[in-house]
């Protein structure tokens, strides 16, 4: 028997002893073991040398900068500590009920994906009707641009409705933006040394751990601005990221290859192990499940993702973030966000009240959550990322 | 799972039976392998070597596993890929993890000027390094001048090393069909006894000339081909059929 008496922590449960995600608590950095937050700044003394300033900081950025090493040495304490029959000294449990969420990192370039070939052959058959839904290069290329950094916010982060400029009949209209969105994603959390041509087989040293994303979207402001040059301020106003970081590590079960492109890739792209994932995606509104993504079905990995991201040259470092793009399967219930889900808001959803809805209303909560395989038949947990929506101010 | 238990258990006992090694099991298919076997009931244990995928904190649990089943597995060695900058607190983790009747072997992922020294530190920890000689990319198979650094760092060192990958056939070629050129294990061979005799390993690892690298397999000396086989210990195959069959061909077998 463990010390942690809480039934959550169980192998059973996502997050039991396998999972071990990292976040910030008051106290620091800390270790999510069930329904409680482990802080380790108490407990550093249980920790080799090289760790002990790592897990006693604010926040996990330096843990971030220390490397896979670190990372997995880390990890192998922790999976000791927590399964002893007795505390190590000065291990106090805090409940997460009493713990307020906090961004754990602190978020350096954040990179968005659009990867999902479901996700982009349902948007371009709305956003573009006359054309194929995919183009030419999407088969070749993990598919992104560069987000706003400044505006990842942590789980529970009230997202406030944004304004701009939408195409009216007569001309642009400005305003509160009136189809507001959702897009369920899966995020990467960048550390390691400062690395540029990052082959795939090196991604595992430079992807720390695992988010849930929800990458709010402004479908209106994003039509009328997207062409020439992609996502602007549809986009820009927040992203939701979840508050405990699953390792890398604890997905070992979870690897899985994704679907075969229709063409063979770029040599750099190649991967010899790949890190298709099998997570199993939730989303609630207001607590009806409206969608079940599955992220097996993505085409690119974050390993091809990463390679992608800095084969001409550009370095990613420690707190750089990246998000998967919308994760959406090849069914309707599969559909991440909810402009692929309403389809454009002809087929609006009926939530458990009654009520239907085509977009986000004020006052709406979104919740994503997240499950893995995990060995010996155990799931892997992601923290849920959630957001209500308030009126623009 | 089905098959590779069956094959193993059949060239156990098969006319090869003398060049068959370890059974390779990754971590994470563990309870697979367990109940294959606990159908397949083997009249005694399967000699393993597990490959950690599961990362170091999964070192612990897997080998319990194994251990439980002594009737069923005998666990000679543990596989772990490792960063190309591995360092010493992560190899005495390992150590503490794996009993020491063991092996381990740990593979610096290849790339970059600090991969020698990692392959320097798991030698200097008592490790076997390991080296990937291919895989689905052209980046996956080491230059003739990476693997002939390799061997020069181990040959000092007088330790034993593991290779894997792309290594089914004894001599190097380049296959048709990927167009990416393999290194053969022959080739690996002569090389490490040339590393080990001060010759020139670099062209011991460019032979394509079969015949050229069986005569010069077979001129070595008792000693020397033991000394060789201290050093060039182990490789990883997918396929016992394949090395046979080329090395019948070139009347080594």
């Amino acid at each position: 028997m463990t010390w942690i008496e809480d039934p959550a922590f169980a192998s059973d449960r996502p997050f039991g002893p396998q999972t071990l995600p990292y976040g910030v608590t008051g106290d620091g950095v800390a270790v999510r073991v069930g329904d409680h937050a482990l802080p380790l700044r108490p407990i550093a003394n249980s920790f080799s040398e090289r760790l002990t300033d790592l897990v006693s900081a604010d926040t996990l950025d330096p843990l971030l900068a220390a490397g896979r090493p670190a990372w997995s040495e880390l990890r192998a304490r922790l999976t000791e500590l927590v399964n002893d029959t007795v505390a190590p000294r000065g291990g106090t449990l805090v409940p997460l009920a009493e713990v307020s969420n906090r961004l754990p990192f602190t978020v350096a370039d954040y990179v968005d994906f659009y990867c999902s070939r479901h996700h982009a052959e349902n948007v371009g058959r709305i956003f573009r009707p006359n054309d194929a839904p995919l183009l030419p290069n999407w088969t070749h290329l993990p598919v992104g641009y560069h987000g706003r950094a400044g505006t990842v916010v942590v789980s529970g982060t009230d997202v406030v409705r944004p304004k701009g400029q939408r195409k009216g009949e007569h001309g642009p209209v400005f305003g509160p933006s009136v189809r507001l969105d959702i897009e369920a994603e899966v995020g990467f959390v960048c550390g390691g040394p400062v690395a540029s041509q990052v082959p795939t087989s090196a991604a595992a040293e430079h992807v720390f751990g695992v988010v849930l994303v929800n990458d709010w979207s402004a479908r209106d402001i994003q039509a009328w601005e997207y062409q020439p040059l992609g996502p602007f301020l549809g986009k820009s106003f927040a992203t939701s990221v979840g508050a405990w970081i699953t390792p890398l590590e604890a997905l070992a079960l979870a690897r899985v290859e994704p679907p075969a492109l229709p063409n063979e890739v770029l040599p750099y792209l190649v991967e010899d192990q790949p890190w298709g994932l099998d997570l199993s995606i939730e989303v609630s509104w207001n607590d009806t499940v409206v969608s079940e993504p599955p992220f097996a079905q993505m085409s690119w990995t974050f390993a091809q993702q990463l390679a992608h991201m800095t084969v001409n040259g550009a370095t990613v470092r420690p707190g750089d973030f990246f998000a998967s793009g919308t994760v959406s399967g090849p069914e309707k219930w599969h559909r991440g966000s909810f402009l692929e889900l309403t389809w454009s808001g002809k087929e609006p959803v009926t939530l458990k009240d009654g009520s239907q809805r085509s977009f986000l209303e004020d006052g709406d909560t979104v919740v994503i959550t997240a499950t893995a395989p995990g060995e010996d038949g155990s799931v892997v947990g992601f923290a849920e990322v959630a957001g209500t929506v308030l009126a623009a101010d | 799972m089905v098959d590779a238990v069956r094959g193993h258990l059949d060239a156990r006992t098969g006319e090869y039976a003398g060049v068959l090694g370890l059974f390779l099991c990754p971590a994470s298919r563990l309870p697979e392998l367990i109940t294959e076997l606990i159908k397949a009931k083997p009249v005694k244990p399967v000699a393993l070597s597990l490959v950690i995928d599961t990362g170091l904190g999964g070192v612990p649990k897997a080998v319990s596993i194994v251990e439980s089943r002594a009737e069923l597995l005998s666990l000679r060695m543990v596989e772990m890929p490792a960063p190309s900058d591995v360092d010493e607190v992560w190899l005495e983790r390992v150590s503490e993890f794996v009993p020491e009747d063991v092996i381990r072997v740990v593979e610096p992922r290849r790339g970059g000027a600090e991969w020698l020294d990692g392959v320097g530190r798991v030698i200097e920890h008592g490790s076997w390094p390991k080296i990937r000689c291919g895989g689905l990319s052209q980046e996956a198979f080491p230059s003739v001048d990476q693997v002939a650094d390799f061997l020069s760092v181990v040959a000092s060192g007088g330790v034993s090393f593991k290779a894997t990958a792309g290594l089914h056939n004894a001599v190097r070629h380049t296959d048709e069909e990927t167009g990416f050129t393999h290194h053969g294990f022959l080739n690996l061979l002569v090389a490490t006894a040339r590393a080990l005799s001060g010759k020139d390993v670099r062209a011991a690892l460019s032979e394509t000339d079969g015949e050229a690298l069986a005569e010069e397999a077979k001129a070595l000396s008792d000693p020397a081909a033991h000394a060789v086989r201290g050093v060039f210990a182990s490789y990883g195959s997918c396929s016992l059929g394949e090395p046979v069959a080329d090395l019948e061909k070139l009347g080594l077998l």
